[in-house]
């Protein structure tokens, strides 16, 4: 599914989603951040999504769960002992699997929320533009510009709280 | 190079706050990537920038497929839930007791009834109407006498 695709199945998605999220949060602000996750994470699953009809499932399924989990207030972290070796691309440089800084690094990212994580591949890695990310979640360049920053923010606390 | 590293230093902060455009997006990234000599008090920022070259925000199979797998629902505690319905109809039940207690009493102590010459009266002013004439009634003795007399007949 492609960008073009994948935006013009989520408007006729989102007014679905948002219902079904109010009623797990009872709240319009709370079910509105529901719905931003659930998109970010439905856009990394995109390979998946066969067809229109799966995507609606596979969103549904997506929102009640990012819903419950808010409740739960639970957020996704990962053993810091079980860090994985981490594979650099590009230059051959950069292929420093040891280098300690960037073992930090990658597991401050994983330390990361899911959102804050797919937000930042979106923008950073995939070097998706500003505008194509809101059109993707259902909100404006700023909020995005807002979700970044904090995303950032956070990524740098973290990596700092692990270097000390 | 110390005007190239203040707009770095600006180009920083922008980025930080999400204020960058995509082309100062690419500057930055092109200036931490390359392999410069990049100040000290930079090297978080190198790390960020090399970061975004790797796999480490990819999610792995596991991830993706957690986030397709239904989570438990959350569990309301029944025992919990019981415990405070027992205490609410125990409160309830004697709130109920107080109240009908207490208007019943009430009641009984307003009401006043008299049974006059085989009539139910209840009317107050009636009531103390037929008290002052029976008290008129016993001042006179030879009335009361009478009356003796007679309730001494109907017995014999």
């Amino acid at each position: 599914m492609n960008t073009q695709e994948f935006i013009e199945s989520v408007e006729s998605l989102r007014g679905g989603m948002l219902q079904q999220a109010r009623r797990y949060l009872h709240d319009t602000d709370d079910a509105e951040d529901a719905v931003q996750e659930t998109l970010v994470k439905l856009w990394t699953l995109r390979d998946r999504i066969p067809d229109k009809q799966k995507m609606r499932n596979m969103a549904a399924v997506i929102c009640r769960n990012v819903s419950l989990n808010m409740i739960r207030d639970a957020r996704h972290t990962v053993d810091i002992d079980n860090v994985r070796a981490m594979h650099m691309r590009g230059d051959p440089q950069m292929q420093i699997e040891e280098n300690e800084d960037m073992r930090r690094m990658w597991q401050s990212i994983q330390a990361l929320s899911d959102k804050q994580r797919a937000i930042l591949r979106m923008r950073n890695v995939e070097n998706m533009s500003y505008a194509d990310i809101s059109r993707i979640i259902g909100t404006t360049e700023s909020s995005v510009r807002g979700m970044l920053s904090k995303a950032r923010q956070t990524l740098l606390e973290k990596m700092k709280g692990a270097a000390e | 190079m110390r005007h190239e590293k203040e707009n770095i230093n600006r180009l920083i902060e922008r980025f930080i706050n999400g204020q960058t455009t995509e082309d100062e997006e690419q500057t930055l990234s092109e200036f931490f990537c390359n392999g410069g000599d990049i100040p000290k008090e930079w090297e978080a920022y190198r790390l960020l920038f090399m970061s975004f070259k790797t796999d480490a925000y990819d999610f792995s199979e596991h991830e993706l497929e957690a986030m397709l797998s239904p989570v438990p629902a959350i569990r309301i505690n029944m025992r919990r839930r019981w415990r405070w319905v027992s205490i609410a109809c125990a409160s309830a039940i004697l709130l109920a007791i107080a109240y009908i207690g207490t208007t019943h009493i009430h009641w009984q102590e307003t009401e006043c009834i008299v049974y006059a010459n085989g009539k139910r009266v209840s009317d107050k002013s009636e009531i103390e109407r037929i008290r002052d004439n029976t008290i008129e009634d016993m001042k006179t003795e030879s009335i009361a006498e009478a009356q003796l007399e007679e309730m001494f007949m109907m017995l014999d």
